[in-house]
């Protein structure tokens, strides 16, 4: 019940900021993002320190542009990468607690958390597109009443 | 037991009373839950029925515990050094010791929270006016995030897919909530020392509550206008599509602009043109001074004295 109610600030001391806000192999992604100015998979995929598939790097770097962590250009065929915010700043935000939430919290002691872990739940995909036609089917009518 | 200071008796019977009333505006809150149907009007008096039904348990045991109970218990119970205390009393007072607990571990991580958000340095301010709009990576959509000075926080992602207009919309939205004072009502709903949060017709209240004010949000942002209503549908689809990839994040004193279990409803009710009213009321003194116009009529009709004659019979007859 009392599961990750409440922990005390110094238990948390000496450990990696960012290891709450990212998992392993988006960590070493953002390292080496930080490290270079611009980057394509393969170039990031060469320099982890770790073995990674090229796609499971070019996933992993599109999780962290959807995130807003890193921006991207398309060059050619292929995608460069750069860090959007520097680690000073990403570390900013996670230890103000903004990228944290109390989901290692029983959901039992939550009732208010049962709708709101459905918000962090995949959504469908399908859904949202049926629900961008019907704006945009919307959007039409509006514009054909006007004229 | 028996040999109990005077103080620890008023401190077990308060806590035992706290318990009880507790429980018994539980469960009558649970039957009055059932009124409700899951139908989303987003109505605001709906809204405020729903948040006072949630949060009535812990109001009522609270303020007649401390109102009522104590202040009667020290003036007519005369102080003896050894009070005697049944089996009955003493587990309602752990019950409602531990419901006090809870609402204090809550209390101090939320404002815990609270206070490391406002120590976030402004380098990625994007507006300072009455609310601080920050700009933060990471962050699945848009959210208006503590209590006494709220910062509307903006995903980077978000920043990127939502166009100048639509942007202007969720930020409006997150306004509406500020003026309504949900995060407020979030974190009291978090917070409140009782039975009905355990349960799960508790957490339906919460939920219906929580349609009613994005809904209520929505239209306010909307403002009746329905080429607004329907960039604001626009960006919550937008935002939807970030929200698996950016995921962890929410505090009892934040409002999010994406909720996926909501997301279908409300855009079906953004483009089907409802115009829906925005609360206008100030409800909250209104309550106030009626909470304190119920305790001022119990304190002249007698009812403290009444409170500890009962008090008196149930400690003697229980076990």
């Amino acid at each position: 019940m009392f599961n990750g109610l409440w922990r005390p600030a110094w238990l948390g001391r000496g450990r990696d900021p960012l290891r709450a806000a990212f998992g392993h192999l988006e960590r070493d992604v953002m390292e080496v993002m930080w490290r270079v100015d611009t980057a394509t998979v393969r170039d990031v995929q060469e320099r982890l320190p770790r073995t990674a598939a090229y796609t499971t790097v070019m996933t992993t770097l599109d999780r962290l542009f959807k995130k807003g962590f890193v921006d991207r250009v398309r060059q050619g065929r292929a995608f460069v990468y750069r860090a959007a915010h520097s680690r000073e700043q990403v570390e900013t935000v996670v230890t103000a607690g903004l990228l944290t939430g109390f989901l290692g919290e029983s959901r039992r002691a939550l009732p208010l958390l049962s709708n709101l872990v459905d918000a962090v739940a995949e959504q469908d995909e399908t859904l949202l597109d049926e629900l961008d036609a019907l704006i945009r089917e919307k959007r039409t009518a509006a514009r054909k009443e006007r004229t | 037991m028996t040999g109990l200071s005077w103080q620890a008796a008023t401190l077990i019977l308060a806590l035992a009373w706290f318990a009880a009333l507790n429980l018994a505006g539980s469960v009558v809150a649970l039957a009055a839950a059932q009124l409700f149907d899951d139908r989303l009007t987003a109505s605001a008096s709906r809204a405020r029925r729903l948040l006072a039904l949630r949060l009535a348990p812990a109001l009522l045991s609270l303020s007649v515990t401390a109102l009522v109970f104590v202040p009667a218990h020290i003036w007519l119970e005369p102080v003896r050094p050894d009070e005697k205390i049944g089996l009955v009393a003493l587990m309602l007072a752990a019950a409602g010791l531990l419901l006090l607990l809870c609402a204090a571990f809550r209390s101090a991580r939320a404002v815990g929270r609270t206070v490391r958000l406002a120590t976030l340095a402004p380098q990625r301010e994007i507006q300072r006016g009455a609310i601080r709009i920050m700009e933060v990576p990471g962050l699945s959509g848009v959210a208006l995030a503590g209590i006494v000075r709220p910062r509307i926080l903006i995903g980077t992602g978000a920043r990127r897919v939502l166009t100048a207009a639509e942007l202007d919309l969720a930020v409006a939205h997150e306004r509406a909530h500020q003026r309504a004072g949900d995060n407020l009502s979030r974190l009291l709903i978090y917070c409140a020392p009782d039975f009905l949060g355990w349960v799960a017709q508790g957490g339906r209240l919460e939920r219906l509550w929580e349609a009613e004010a994005e809904c209520l949000a929505d239209a306010a942002a909307a403002d009746g206008n329905p080429a607004r209503a329907r960039r604001l549908a626009s960006a919550l689809v937008k935002v939807a599509r970030l929200a698996s990839a950016a995921d962890r994040t929410w505090s009892p004193g934040w409002s999010t602009f994406h909720h996926a279990a909501l997301l279908q409803t409300r855009v079906r009710l953004l483009v089907s043109g409802t115009r829906v009213p925005p609360a206008t009321a100030h409800y909250v003194p209104a309550a106030a001074a009626c909470g304190l116009a119920a305790v001022a009529t119990a304190w002249i009709t007698g009812l403290p004295r009444q409170l500890h004659w009962l008090t008196e019979v149930l400690v003697a007859v229980l076990p």
